[in-house]
């Protein structure tokens, strides 16, 4: 069941969220209906792996139900964001302590873009901002939270969760000109 | 402005009018920044596109919800049980305090009256009390004046005895002595609280009363005396005075001064603060060998520590009755108590047992893992495999409890003393309770060793280990040491 954040009150968020966290189930149906989509697509394009976006992701929701007695009933969509970012930074760092000098990237390799579909190479420039750029723009743009939830996600101030979203804006742009100009050409 | 500014502003819908204004101008004036502009639109609406078209592993995202809600129905069942079984121990609780401070009350009110058995203490030259009930007190007494044998054999009784009768803090004191001549009973009433007794010279309030009794026997030539001194230690009461001596030798025969001179003995044993004028200590030592050289061995008040403590270990012996897929592995008990009176003891006890038994644990399957190819991992580790399934393994858990004891002493011989403590208490899981029977060997006044066994009974078993039952109980040696002071 695919439930638009949109189309629910905040309210009705935060009231299902302290239910959750007195251990309701239908209130944990309720969020995980919300939310499960956004958190996936989260983690996968932080993570850019199927299997450890998996991971991740699960590892995400068993997080939220085991610490649920410490959310403080404010923003429950910060709090599992914060936690889902959390888990992600985790299995970064878990796989750059396991990967292998030549699984490292050596340097941009110019592809035919249109070959591709162009989400895939929205999705390869993503994985290739830093990290800081890359969560923030990826919770603007795709996962659609606002500049305070990004900043609480982060950890920092609201003009410095929009500095960064302009600038992995810009960098994406420039990342992603070749293919741009390649459409906008053969059209 | 930042042109790009304008741009990501106009994205984010935080556009006013007259930056809107401005970003059109300017889009027109700029062709680059035109594309740029279009540029990030096309991006912006690929992303849009991509999450409304994204491919979700549906199976994936739902057994995830299962997964999860599976587990959080099964940890409301866990916590719903044990909310049931608190409010069953605190009914318990509220049911069991009462019920044992009761038979606390009751145990001491049985044995609340003290009798000396003066001869068995001069003869082992100790201290120590032996309780009877008033009714004891009494045949006793009357035994001694109906009996010549007694007399004649030079037989000694003193006893105390907690008055019935008198309201508050009176107490009586009844002494029987019989030389070969006479039999001589001494009574004194006095105002003071029991645990007070020693202390006897400094109440304000004593009240000593005499009178004459002929002994009822006539084969016997003995006479009974009772003799008071009237507020003895009004004015010094350290001191027995000249005066009470002098009223006394006035006005009672010489065998009746000798029999103030016992009482006066008495009160000097018993009561270390009072001490005797010139004359009449003259007197009690001159008369003393009619009492019979025992009576020099009286040479100190009865007397006992106030709080004692105690450690004990606990290894176990056998698992009994209720227990069948735990054991203890040890146990701990420390107690400290007051001394209700020479024979038993009431306090605090708290302890720990290390139970080791097996404990239900989840193994975690991943979701996506062949059947056949099944990955166990621990469930306490934070990964994320979903599928949990219920399995056990052997762990040692400790269950700390806290409860109030009662100890009665059993039997004593010379250092060696069996007591028996029951004790009743809570831990975190529900009711504790225990009975220990244990001897000890009395190093010196104040430390003394112990070795025993410990019979224990608890609840809540059920939320430490994988169980049928949630009471257990074992029976354990126990061993530790014990002062008093």
């Amino acid at each position: 069941m695919d439930i638009s954040k949109k189309n629910i009150r905040s309210e009705q968020i935060k009231e299902a969220a302290i239910e959750f966290s007195k251990g309701s189930t239908v209130a944990f149906s309720f969020l995980y209906a919300i939310f499960n989509r956004p958190i996936y697509r989260f983690c996968m394009r932080i993570l850019n792996d199927e299997q450890t976006a998996k991971d991740a992701f699960q590892e995400t929701f068993v997080r939220i139900y085991e610490h649920r007695a410490s959310f403080n009933g404010t923003n429950f969509e910060a709090w599992l964001y914060t936690t889902a970012r959390n888990t992600c930074i985790n299995y970064i760092r878990k796989r750059k302590r396991t990967s292998s000098l030549g699984e490292l990237d050596f340097g941009y390799v110019p592809t035919k873009y249109t070959k591709i579909g162009i989400r895939e190479h929205i999705e390869e420039m993503l994985d290739k901002l830093p990290l800081t750029l890359k969560e923030a723009v990826v919770l603007r743009d795709m996962q659609d939270l606002t500049y305070q939830d990004i900043a609480d996600v982060l950890g920092i101030d609201l003009s410095l969760a929009k500095v960064r979203v302009h600038r992995a804006r810009l960098k994406l742009k420039e990342l992603l000109a070749p293919l741009m100009r390649e459409i906008n050409e053969s059209t | 402005m930042n042109p790009h500014k304008l741009i990501f502003e106009y994205l984010d819908g935080e556009l006013n009018r007259e930056d809107d204004k401005a970003l059109r101008d300017l889009l027109k004036e700029d062709t680059e920044l035109s594309r740029d502009f279009q540029s990030i639109l096309d991006i912006n609406y690929e992303i849009q596109k991509s999450n409304e078209e994204y491919n979700y592993p549906e199976n994936f995202l739902d057994s995830v919800e299962e997964g999860i809600l599976a587990r959080m129905e099964q940890d409301n069942l866990l916590r719903e049980e044990k909310e049931r079984k608190r409010k069953v121990f605190f009914g318990y609780s509220i049911a069991a305090v009462p019920a044992f401070i009761l038979l606390i009350v009751l145990t001491t009110l049985n044995f609340g009256n003290l009798q000396v058995d003066l001869q068995k203490i001069l003869q082992n030259q100790t201290n120590e009390l032996s309780l009877v009930n008033d009714e004891n007190a009494n045949q006793t007494n009357q035994l001694i004046q109906d009996n010549s044998d007694l007399v004649v054999n030079k037989t000694a009784s003193y006893s105390v005895k907690k008055s019935a009768e008198k309201s508050g803090k009176n107490y009586q004191m009844n002494l029987i002595t019989e030389s070969d001549e006479t039999a001589v009973e001494t009574n004194f009433a006095a105002a003071l609280d029991s645990r007070e007794f020693n202390s006897i010279g400094n109440s304000s309030n004593s009240d000593i009363e005499s009178k004459s009794v002929e002994n009822e026997n006539p084969g016997n030539n003995s006479t009974t005396n009772s003799v008071s001194i009237p507020s003895a230690r009004n004015t010094s009461p350290d001191l027995v005075s000249d005066s009470e001596v002098n009223n006394f030798s006035k006005s009672k025969s010489a065998n009746e001064i000798r029999i103030e001179n016992s009482q006066a003995m008495i009160l000097a044993q018993t009561i270390p603060n009072v001490k005797l004028n010139e004359n009449l200590e003259k007197s009690f030592k001159k008369n003393i060998s009619d009492f019979g050289t025992n009576f020099t061995t009286f040479s100190s008040t009865v007397s006992h520590q106030d709080i004692v403590m105690n450690s004990l270990l606990g290894t176990e012996l056998v698992t009994f009755g209720l227990s069948n897929s735990h054991e203890t592995v040890n146990s701990f008990t420390q107690s400290i108590g007051a001394v209700l009176d020479d024979y038993s003891q009431f306090g605090l006890e708290t302890g720990y047992m290390e139970i080791r038994g097996d404990e239900g644990i989840y193994n975690l399957i991943k979701a996506d893992e062949e059947l056949n190819t099944l990955v166990l991992n621990n469930s306490t580790s934070s990964n994320s495999e979903l599928t949990r399934i219920p399995n056990t393994q052997e762990a040692n858990k400790k269950l700390f409890w806290a409860g109030l004891f009662y100890q009665r002493e059993l039997l004593e011989l010379n250092s060696l003393s069996l007591s028996s403590r029951i004790s009743f208490g809570a831990s975190d899981y529900g009711i504790v309770s225990s009975l220990k029977i244990m001897g000890s060997y009395e190093i010196s006044r104040n430390f003394e060793f112990t070795l025993g066994a410990d019979t224990k009974i608890y609840s809540g078993i059920k939320d430490l280990f994988v169980t049928q039952n949630n009471l257990s109980s074992t029976i354990s040696l126990i061993y530790g040491i014990h002062f008093a002071f």
